[in-house]
């Protein structure tokens, strides 16, 4: 199915669904964390309850702040929601098939990054303009990892279209391949660290000195504050649901109907549900990495998505 | 990482059950429902109050069941929390972060020192009280509070009755 | 509250030439002059003395009075200055101890006397809010105060460095955490620090004057506000000060407990910070479990004494209440469960790659400067400083329970983990073996009747380091004049020192480490 009223239906239930599901992964994750924490978890629709509060909160615009500040929440949301088409998320027969190309997936991430940065940078504070300089550092660093792990999978199949990989992957053999099993071991590092999860980033942290992606959002407040935090919240969604396309598509539907998607949405979930709760797992175990080893990390990153690289000519072709 | 996951599985969930929320404050606050965020700010106070905060946040009273959960920034917050009988170098401080914290908001005096200057009252360097500089919703006594007392008073804001 | 039956006593104690009966050995000098005053200094130096505090007075309404206090291999030793009504001036020892810097300068802010050939002309606690100095006493005319126009905080001037890429970070005095207010001026080339500079005054709530003429029942509680995390050790002191001054003696049994009190409140302190720094590094998990250590820890203080850190429960002349039998044995078991929970934690948190990556190496304090400077506390021992109170001087029960030094040579944020890890362990076994032992007796005896310008001292080792108090009583147990002397006066200074050549994202880590007040610290 590529044209006509249905696939933009089709493409609308997919913003919404990934607009819901958003926050939903952030409450998901928050819970497990709270259960691994001890404690009686929040709710897992709290991130709702924020934003539905933020929207209606009064929202201040600093002084010193020029018509960008402004902008840029809205900038960085709609590029989370362009970015939201670009990826398969039930099934490999929709836009992803025709306009996912991973490139643009990257340069959109890449708009949204640079923004705020900017934004954070034009309110004057200091804790602005450091929180956009280490922002951009770790972008600068992630994106050669990135495109290279893009490369791996484009030797795969043969194209750039996240649908069509997505596909090459899953009819594919069930034995993941070395070169797909590194991509994904470097790909797991670049989710951690543009998202600012530990061990880059503690999103729950209240020191200034060590906030990257805080730090760029501390000028924001009500509905500029929401669009920026709901823009994050999807932005792991979208980075974990560009990785399960990757590497775990099976479950996908791979045809038009709405049953086989219906099916394919139950198995995302299941996979969701587990990604979260590992990523929590993850962050209650590991320990905050000092700034400067934050290179040596993404490095690393940049090393496996290497070898994934090579593995494929060395040994698939 | 085994003995981390291990002690985590022994010891178990922690939280208490809540405490009977605090009778209802004299006006009532129009904040959201289910979704509270505080800023603190210290204006001179001994630290005893912070230590109690630090131990709010624990595991033993989870506010975040709540929705309660402690900001950076003034600008993401809907409650100031302050603490300390406002000394005179952080009255401007305390000022400017109260017109940094966007509407609705609350602004809560912990502490006996917060609501009347508790044992500095009357030094010349402190203006007695958070209500001697701007105005204030609310008021948990105590030196310093407990936990306990405030999560009720933080329970009664974050789940105020619906007013008409 | 306070039982009040005090009858009629003995001659003060604190008589000028005689040493104070005191449980510390502490002389008394008085210098006649200035030179007097620095040749005595220059001589204590010599002797590998230390400094301790320094802070003023008007013993009455015409007679200044600048006194400072060190600290020898035999005691302490407190220098007694007259300074000239007319004149206002004092001879700055700043180039002797240079941790003298800060407190001369805190003298000249309260009461405007000038510190013959102090290098630093900045104000400390004066933010350009006083119109007077204001402890200068009602009646008698400030001396001719220079105006500086550097007093209000945005003129404060801080030093800058100069360069290609170096810009400045100011950070506070609001914070983004639950912390006390402080302003830190960063002078930074990328991440790395280049220099950072502190300033404080924040909290300044005017202590001293609130001192003044003082129902002892209120200024002991006063006392124990200062910093409220070291109520116990602030308590203590003051009540030492209040019965030396007066030549009262607290019953064994009292002392005793005073010492409980005190390791609790050390071991409270320390469960709390080894939490903090886990989570401050990304480590939630260490916080929980601390939390939950500490939690219960205070629970029991709340059941045993009446309030979760111990306010007000030290009293002079003794404690405030007694502990039973069936308390005892309460207390002995908590002790042996923390100690077990504590290990525990302890091999997780040593075992931590990623955890030890960010301690080791971090915020080193040079032991060669922590010597020179003479730090106590917990960061002192950790760089190697033998200071501690409790084995020096030890008064009863320390004396015959005694407490190792717990001390590591390694200097960085590591070793003062290490360093509370291993007093943790030491004030628990302590505290068996006191609570096995405790003697017989009343937890309280009146105090003496004191005389006008009776003068005491009181030095604690608190959980930060050593907190001394200095009373003046007048009749009828009034305080005349007080003054509270916080260690964290002598280590802000080298947390100055030791920031330099870090990033600045492990600031906050390296600041948890030390831990130190901002409110015992600005008075």
């Amino acid at each position: 199915m590529s044209g006509g009223a249905g696939s933009v239906l089709g493409s609308f239930f997919q913003i919404v669904l990934v607009g819901v599901l958003g926050p939903l992964l952030v409450g998901w994750v928050n819970w497990v964390r709270g259960v691994l924490s001890n404690r009686k978890p929040p709710s897992v629709i709290q991130p709702f309850r924020d934003l539905f509060k933020l929207f209606r909160k009064e929202t201040i615009r600093p002084s010193g702040t020029s018509a960008l500040f402004g902008l840029a929440p809205y900038v960085v949301f709609s590029a989370m929601v362009v970015a939201s088409l670009l990826i398969p998320v039930v099934s490999t027969v929709s836009g992803g098939r025709a306009m996912g190309d991973a490139i643009v997936l990257v340069g959109l991430f890449a708009l949204a990054r640079v923004f705020m940065a900017l934004a954070a940078m034009d309110t004057g504070t200091p804790f602005g303009g450091m929180g956009g300089r280490r922002e951009m550092m770790v972008g600068f660093l992630a994106e050669p990892a990135t495109i290279l792990v893009l490369f791996t999978t484009y030797l795969l199949s043969h194209s750039t279209m996240t649908g069509v990989t997505s596909e090459v992957v899953r009819e594919g053999s069930v034995l993941p391949t070395p070169s797909l099993v590194f991509g994904a071991l470097a790909y797991f590092l670049i989710l951690l660290g543009e998202n600012s999860r530990i061990p880059i980033d503690n999103p729950a942290t209240h020191l200034e000195l060590t906030m990257i992606h805080e730090a760029m959002l501390l000028e924001y407040s009500g509905r500029n504050l929401a669009l920026m935090e709901w823009g994050s919240s999807i932005k792991l969604l979208l980075y974990l649901l560009l990785g399960i396309s990757f590497f775990l598509p099976w479950g996908m539907s791979g045809s038009p109907g709405w049953q086989g998607d219906l099916l394919a949405l139950a198995a995302l979930g299941g996979k969701l549900v587990v990604a979260g709760a590992a990523l929590a797992l993850f962050e209650t175990l590991m320990a905050k990495l000092r700034i400067f080893r934050v290179p040596e990390f993404m490095t690393l990153a940049f090393l496996l998505a290497i070898l994934g690289f090579l593995s494929h000519f060395i040994l698939e072709v | 990482m085994h003995k981390i996951l291990l002690k985590i599985f022994r010891t178990g969930n922690l939280t208490e059950p809540l405490p009977v929320p605090a009778p209802p404050l004299e006006k009532p606050c129009s904040l959201a429902r289910g979704s509270l965020s505080i800023r603190h700010v210290d204006a001179g106070s001994c630290n005893a109050c912070e230590l109690e905060l630090h131990a709010l946040n624990q595991s033993i009273y989870s506010p975040e069941t709540l929705g309660i959960r402690f900001v950076a920034s003034p600008r993401h917050a809907d409650a100031l929390l302050v603490t300390g009988p406002v000394t005179l170098a952080m009255k401007e401080a305390l000022k400017a972060t109260a017109g940094a914290t966007p509407n609705p908001r609350a602004i809560i005096a912990m502490g006996d020192c917060a609501i009347n200057g508790g044992v500095f009252r009357g030094s010349y360097a402190v203006a007695g009280g958070v209500a001697e500089v701007i105005a204030v919703d609310g008021q948990i006594p105590g030196c310093p509070p407990a936990p306990g007392q405030i999560l009720a008073f933080l329970e009664r804001l974050a789940l105020p009755e619906p007013h008409p | 509250m306070n039982p009040t039956e005090y009858g009629p006593g003995p001659e003060p104690c604190f008589t000028p030439g005689s040493p104070t009966k005191f449980v510390v050995p502490c002389s008394r000098v008085t210098p006649d002059s200035s030179a007097d005053y620095l040749s005595g200094v220059n001589r204590v130096l010599n002797r590998g003395g230390r400094l301790v505090s320094l802070w003023g007075s008007w013993a009455d309404e015409r007679a200044p009075v600048l006194f400072s206090a060190f600290s020898d291999a035999e005691g302490l030793l407190l220098f007694r200055l007259g300074i000239s009504a007319l004149e206002r001036t004092f001879p700055s020892i700043a180039f002797l101890f240079p941790l003298a810097n800060r407190l001369e300068r805190a003298v000249r802010d309260l009461y405007g006397w000038d510190p013959e050939g102090l290098p630093d002309p900045r104000p400390w606690l004066d933010h350009g809010l006083w119109t007077r100095p204001p402890m200068v006493p009602p009646g008698v005319s400030p001396a001719e105060r220079p105006v500086r126009e550097d007093s209000f905080s945005e003129d404060y001037r801080f030093v800058r460095v100069e360069g290609e890429g170096v810009h400045e970070i100011p950070v506070g005095p609001v914070h983004a955490g639950i912390i006390e207010p402080g302003h830190f001026r960063f002078q930074v080339v990328g991440e790395k620090v280049l220099r950072m500079e502190e300033r404080f005054g924040f909290t300044h709530k005017g202590v001293r004057s609130l001192f003044r003429n003082r129902p002892l029942g209120e200024a002991i509680s006063l006392a124990g506000r200062i910093s409220g995390d070291s109520t116990v050790a602030y308590q203590t002191a003051f009540s030492d000060a209040v019965e030396s001054a007066t030549g009262s003696v607290p019953p064994l049994r009292a002392r005793w407990i005073r010492s409980i009190l005190l390791e609790r409140e050390r071991i409270a302190n320390h469960l709390g910070d080894l939490g903090a720094l886990g989570n401050d590094a990304g480590f939630g998990f260490g916080q929980i479990q601390f939390g939950r250590l500490k939690e219960e820890f205070l629970r029991t203080n709340q059941q045993m004494f009446g309030h979760r850190y111990l306010m007000d429960a030290v009293i002079p002349g003794g404690v405030f209440r007694d502990l039973g039998p069936g308390e005892i044995t309460v207390l002995r078991k908590e002790c042996s469960r923390v100690k077990e929970g504590v290990l525990e934690l302890k091999t997780i948190y040593d075992e931590h790659g990623g955890l030890q990556d960010r301690f080791s190496g971090t915020g080193w304090l040079d032991p060669m400067l922590a010597g020179r400077w003479g730090l106590g506390g917990v960061v002192g021992r950790a760089s190697g400083q033998m200071y501690d109170l409790r084995h020096t001087h030890p008064v009863p029960p320390y004396d015959k329970v005694r407490v190792p030094v717990s001390i590591s040579r390694r200097g960085d944020v590591a070793a003062r983990v290490q360093v509370r890890f291993q007093e943790i362990r030491h004030s628990l076994s302590f505290l068996d073996s006191v609570l096995e032992s405790m003697p017989d007796g009343s937890f309280f005896n009146p105090l003496e009747e004191s005389f006008s310008g009776s003068e005491g001292i009181g030095w604690v080792e608190g959980w930060r380091g050593e907190v001394l108090c200095w009373v003046r009583l007048g009749t009828g147990l009034t305080v005349l004049d007080a003054h509270c002397h916080d260690p964290s006066w002598i280590l802000w200074p080298a947390l100055e020192q030791t920031i330099p050549g870090n990033l600045v994202a492990d600031f906050p880590l390296i600041n948890k480490s030390f831990n130190l007040s901002y409110s015992g610290h600005d008075l």
